[in-house]
């Protein structure tokens, strides 16, 4: 794989806040086409900072973030092209029913040029019920909330995907379909990168596995180094050795 | 308990934000008004006592009681509330050829304007988030999980949003008075503190009654953005819609006939008709006459006429007979005239008074205009003030017609021959106008209801409010 | 792209419960404003026919102007009548001095309901703008694609405007349409002239209180502070500032009283005519002084009375509503600057009917020069102050909106 060139590229990325917390130490990543890396950590730990840098939305202390080899402190929009992105709490317009939502974003991502059918087809993928279609997302949950955000980053049909703890609040049989979907766009050769909680959904689709603590990637496993692992007790390990210097 | 509540709240609006910013306005605009109604009355008390010397400097030489009546008329001089409420703008005048345009595009600042609307729409921005915002943060559902009764949060709720509202207004008022008091020509007097304190009153009243429908709306709403917008309109409408429509509607409902068609009324009572009345009268008269002095018959010219008055007694006696029927009759027809016209005035004074009624009794709808007139009445520069101002001014031409009768009685005794309608008179004893405002008693009469009225609103809001928020869904 | 977001803005005021009722609010609000004012008019209309002069009286009447159903300003001192006598001008006002509830609230014109209710409308349209799409996640959403951050907020600005201009113009037109059906009421060409402009500056309007609106909304991060800070600002542009203008002005310039010059007036004639009593000088002498005293009266008025305009206008202009303001009344015909001019007029025909009255031997003439006031031509009323007042209020717009894209381009929309 290390051949073709990353999607996603942290190189040297830190981020420090006007406050003095130091988010993201020095971090290096490169996520390739058709892979998938989960990022954890501990609440803080920097995994939504990362993301932030990725997106532009905040500028980098140091180092910098290339999406499809662009910078995307250089040049942002074009960047942008190639990536799409679900975030934590997708609330969306309310008052818009769901095809509406798709429909504003599809054409923001470049997509001007879809029939009603590819929406429902979209809506369809991520298994939002059929009769929500054209509902108001005011009244949806916070699971098909999120399943539509997800519509909303499928359909723009971008090389990199970037996900902030796109599982919490999916029910089982949600997030099992959800890994389903994350399944398919990597086969489809998109590079992914999500945060998570869930260890054991990181171990099953995860190809990398990286732990973050205090804004530096302190582990990475690949998915054949799992194998014979026990991520769970990894994860515990690293956070008591936080603890450890600190007590 | 209920008192732990209400420091939370008073607390909870002290240390926000939009208290600091009304404190701040407030504490700008109202010495700052005060301090420019403040110069602003000097000037106009500068302004009277010119215009009064003028007079004076007129009088001495050409007073005579042929057209006094122009130049000596009651006006209101300006009166030290000035400095803080205008009331009623005496410059828009549209009777005389000079006038002042530029209240008519804005109107002025003064205390009842800051109150009416900015107060009101202050205690609104404090109260509309305080039930719908406190549920959206949770804490609503938070503090009724700790046992407290409901009644007990909205009664501490009104009770301390609407005292803490009341802090930064006395600041600045304080602020204010401070302005009038370090003025050396403001002249404030006991009556005038009892007004302002009764003012004071009404302004809490008024903003507590803000306030409760504030928190009203508040809790009709689940979302203070909603609970905003629905008190922004209630208040658009309450506050400026209303009363600006009021006498329109009046209008409308209780038409009167224009001022104009009155005056060409009246003027062709007394001008043309009357005429015609006076002279089918004279004629009826000389008719009887002509038949007892045949002499009245011929046509003389004046000078004839006086020669013969003064050779024949009979002739002048004729002659005197027909000057005083000529007389009679055209007093009868002024009488007559003159009573039609008072009839058509008074009836389009009445027409007017109830149209003004009806106009101030809708526009009572809306607290402000209640507020405003209760100000105004109390400071005696509204509605009630034009009333007393027209009672008193009466009662001085009265005396000053009273005076002319005395002097010109006077004259003629000196001189049975003199001309005294074109006489200079020594008019420096003359009774003087000297307005001073209504004694505050009837002023507080008057206000009385405008306090009911405003308590009245407020009851009204708060127990709706306590009902609506007593049903309300906290989840 | 930027059409993509404006569409999107226009379906969500559609879609939304507030756009209904505050256009709904501001559509009753000009029809109602609309209907009183028409009857207004036509009472004064019929006022009018009735101190109208016959041909041949020496009285100045100018009819009342139809412009005035929109922006009445000064129309009712301006459709008083002025008797030209011997011993100087007698005016009789209109109907409405009758009541006194008149006197103390703002005429509900449409220019009163486009500055106070319109104005907070298109605040209430601007102000959750950007905190909104914030609290949504909305805001991250958008610029996860290459939508640029201007892109963002020129399709807010155009989206909200035109969900506000439309309907309002809609609503206006319809009412205008529904003026003209009425026969008594006729529009000369170049009052239509006029009224396009007027509505042209009041979308000037809306405009820079919706970039208001934005501007506090991209500088706050929550929309209650924003609605809070709004709200302070509306007041002080719309009440405070224009209000307090005028009596700040006048501590600075001191102009006689109007009760004074009318005492003074009074004074002038009757001591010239218990001159002419007392057999000092003739009648045609006398008529020529109090003339030429009231003259120098109302000339020195002016001269201070303009410097008191002149700068209660400068400061009152601190506020753009102010301009607005004036804009909208001198381009009605109902300003102050049209009332000074008709004053100058009135005074003139003074003269001239004094001069043919002087002409004559017996002091009387059937066949007075009949009064006709033109209004000033609209390039003039620009050049005057209109144009500047409309530039300063669009300048402020403008600023607004660049300082928004500037704080827009900070924000953290995380
Ligand atoms: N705007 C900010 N200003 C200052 N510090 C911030 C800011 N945002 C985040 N931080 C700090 O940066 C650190 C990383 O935060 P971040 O949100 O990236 O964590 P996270 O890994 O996403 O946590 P979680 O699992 O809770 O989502 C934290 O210590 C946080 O306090
Ligand atoms: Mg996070």
């Amino acid at each position: 794989m290390t051949d073709t060139k990353p999607i996603l590229k942290a190189d040297d990325l830190s981020k420090r806040y006007e406050d003095g917390v130091l988010a993201v130490d020095h971090l290096n990543l490169n996520i390739y086409p058709g892979e998938v890396y989960c990022l954890l950590g501990a609440n803080g730990a920097g995994k939504t900072t990362t993301i932030n840098l990725f997106l532009n939305f905040i500028p980098p202390t140091t180092g910098t973030c290339f999406i499809n080899g662009i910078d995307v402190t250089k040049d942002p929009l074009e960047a942008k092209k190639y990536i799409a992105f679900v975030s934590e709490n997708v609330m969306l317009y309310g008052n818009f029913t769901a095809r509406q939502n798709l429909d504003f974003f599809a054409k923001l991502g470049g997509k001007t040029d879809l029939a009603k059918n590819d929406y429902y087809q979209v809506m369809r993928r991520v298994s939002l019920q059929e009769k929500a279609f054209d509902q108001r997302v005011k009244n949806f949950s916070k699971g098909m909330r999120q399943k539509l955000g997800i519509a909303i980053a499928v359909i723009k049909d971008a090389p990199g995907i970037l996900l902030d703890e796109p599982t919490s609040g999916l029910d089982p049989k949600a997030a099992t379909e959800f890994l389903e979907i994350m399944a398919e766009l990597k086969k489809e050769g998109k590079a992914i990168l999500m945060s998570t909680h869930d260890i054991f959904r990181a171990k099953e689709i995860g190809d990398r596995v990286g732990i973050m603590r205090e804004g530096r990637l302190v582990m990475e496993r690949t998915r054949e180094e799992l194998q014979h692992e026990d991520l769970n007790k990894i994860y515990i390990d690293y956070m008591k050795s936080a603890e450890a210097p600190a007590a | 308990m209920i008192a732990t509540i209400v420091k939370k709240e008073v607390l909870g609006h002290i240390l926000s934000f939009r208290f600091i910013v009304t404190l701040a306005l407030l504490l700008v605009v109202v010495p700052v008004t005060t301090f420019v109604l403040t110069n602003d009355y000097l000037k106009r008390i500068d302004d009277a006592s010119l215009r009064q010397a003028e007079i004076e400097t007129y009088l001495r030489s050409y007073a005579h009681f042929n057209r006094i009546g122009n130049i000596l008329q009651a006006t209101p001089t300006p009166i030290p509330f000035h400095a803080l409420v205008r009331g009623l703008a005496p410059d828009i005048n549209l009777g005389e050829f000079d006038n002042d345009p530029l209240p008519v595009m804005f109107p002025l600042v003064d205390l009842v304007f800051i109150v009416t609307i900015l107060m009101s729409l202050v205690a609104l921005i404090f109260a509309y988030d305080a039930v719908s915002g406190e549920k959206e943060d949770g804490t609503l559902k938070l503090a009724l999980a700790n046992g407290l009764a409901r009644p007990k949060v909205i009664l501490a709720k009104v009770a301390g949003g609407g005292l803490t509202l009341l802090v930064p207004f006395l600041l600045s008022l304080i602020l204010g008075l401070l302005v009038i008091l370090v003025h050396p020509g403001v002249d404030w007097k006991g009556p005038d503190w009892v007004a302002l304190a009764l003012v004071t009153l009404g302004t809490a009243l008024y903003v507590m009654l803000f306030y409760g429908l504030g928190v009203f709306i508040s809790s009709r709403h689940h979302s203070s953005s909603a609970s905003i917008m629905t008190s922004l309109l209630v208040w658009v409408l309450l506050v400026l819609v209303v009363p600006s429509l009021s006498p329109y509607i009046a209008s409308f409902l209780s038409p009167t006939p224009s001022r104009i068609q009155v005056d060409r009324e009246a003027e062709r009572l007394g001008d043309t008709e009357r005429d015609d009345l006076g002279r089918k009268l004279q004629a009826e008269r000389m008719r009887e006459l002509v038949a007892k002095y045949p002499v009245l018959n011929e046509r003389l010219s004046e000078a004839d006429k006086k020669r013969l008055m003064e050779r024949d007694p009979a002739a002048r006696e004729a002659f005197e007979a027909a000057r005083k029927a000529t007389q009679g009759a055209w007093d009868e027809a002024n009488r007559v005239q003159g009573e039609k016209i008072d009839t058509v005035r008074r009836a389009a004074a009445q027409q007017e008074e109830a149209q003004t009624g009806l106009a101030r009794t809708i526009s009572m709808v809306s607290p402000l205009s209640v507020f405003t007139y209760l100000a105004t009445d109390l400071s005696s520069t509204g509605l009630r003030n034009e009333a007393y101002f027209g009672r008193v001014s009466d009662v001085w031409d009265r005396a000053f017609w009273d005076y002319a009768q005395k002097r010109i009685a006077e004259l003629q005794a000196k001189d049975p021959a003199t001309d005294w309608w074109n006489t200079p008179v020594d008019m420096s004893d003359r009774p003087r106008f000297v307005y001073t405002a209504e004694a505050l008693g009837g002023r507080v009469e008057a206000a009385l209801p405008g306090f009911l009225l405003l308590f009245g609103y407020g009851l009204v809001f708060f127990v709706l409010a306590y009902v609506s928020f007593l049903k309300y869904d906290v989840r | 792209m930027t059409w993509t977001i404006v569409r999107k803005e226009i379906l969500a005021n559609l879609l939304s419960y507030k756009f209904y009722v505050v256009i709904l609010l501001a559509a009753v609000l000009v029809a109602t404003s609309f209907f009183i004012m028409t009857r207004d008019y036509k009472e004064r209309l019929a006022d009018y026919s009735l101190i109208r002069p016959k041909p041949g009286e020496p009285i100045a009447v100018n009819p009342p102007n139809p412009l005035s159903i929109f922006a009445k300003g000064l129309d009712e001192a301006m459709a008083r009548s002025f008797e030209v006598g011997p011993t100087g001008i007698s005016v009789r006002a209109g109907q409405k001095s009758g009541n006194t509830v008149f006197a103390f609230f703002p005429t509900p014109d449409f220019l009163y309901i486009v500055r106070v209710v319109l104005s907070l409308v298109a605040l209430l349209f601007g102000f959750d703008q950007v905190s909104r799409e914030k609290e949504a996640g909305t805001l991250r959403q958008m610029l996860a694609n290459q939508t640029s951050r201007s892109t963002i907020l020129i399709g807010k600005w155009a989206g909200n405007f035109l969900s506000l201009a439309v309907p309002f113009l809609l609503v206006t037109t319809l009412g205008i349409a529904v003026l003209g059906l009425d026969p008594d009421i006729r529009f000369s060409s170049d009052q239509v002239l006029r009224l396009g402009l007027i509505l042209a500056l009041t979308l000037v309007y809306i405009a820079f209180f919706l970039s208001l609106g934005i501007l506090i909304s991209t500088l706050t991060r929550r929309a209650s502070s924003s609605i809070v800070i709004l709200l302070f600002i509306w007041a002080l542009l719309v009440f405070i500032l224009p209000n307090l203008g005028t009596l700040v002005a006048r501590q600075v310039v001191d102009v006689p009283s109007v009760r004074a010059l009318s005492e003074k007036r009074e004074q002038v004639w009757t001591r010239e005519i218990l001159l002419r009593i007392k057999g000092q000088g003739d009648m045609p002498s006398h008529i020529r002084s109090i003339s030429a005293e009231n003259d120098a009266l109302e000339a020195d008025y002016r001269v201070k009375f303009d410097r008191l305009v002149n700068l209660s206008k400068n400061i009152n202009r601190i506020s753009p509503v102010a301009s607005f303001v004036y804009a909208v009344t001198e381009i009605a015909g109902t300003g102050i600057g049209e009332e000074g001019a008709f004053k100058g007029e009135v005074v003139r025909y003074k003269n001239a009917v004094l001069g043919k009255r002087l002409a004559s031997p017996d002091l009387k003439s059937s066949e007075y020069p009949a009064f006709l006031y033109r209004y000033r031509p609209l390039g003039r009323v620009l050049v005057r102050g209109a144009l500047f007042d409309t530039a300063w209020l669009a300048a402020f717009g403008i600023l607004f909106f660049a300082l928004s894209y500037l704080a827009f381009v900070r924000y953290d929309v995380r």
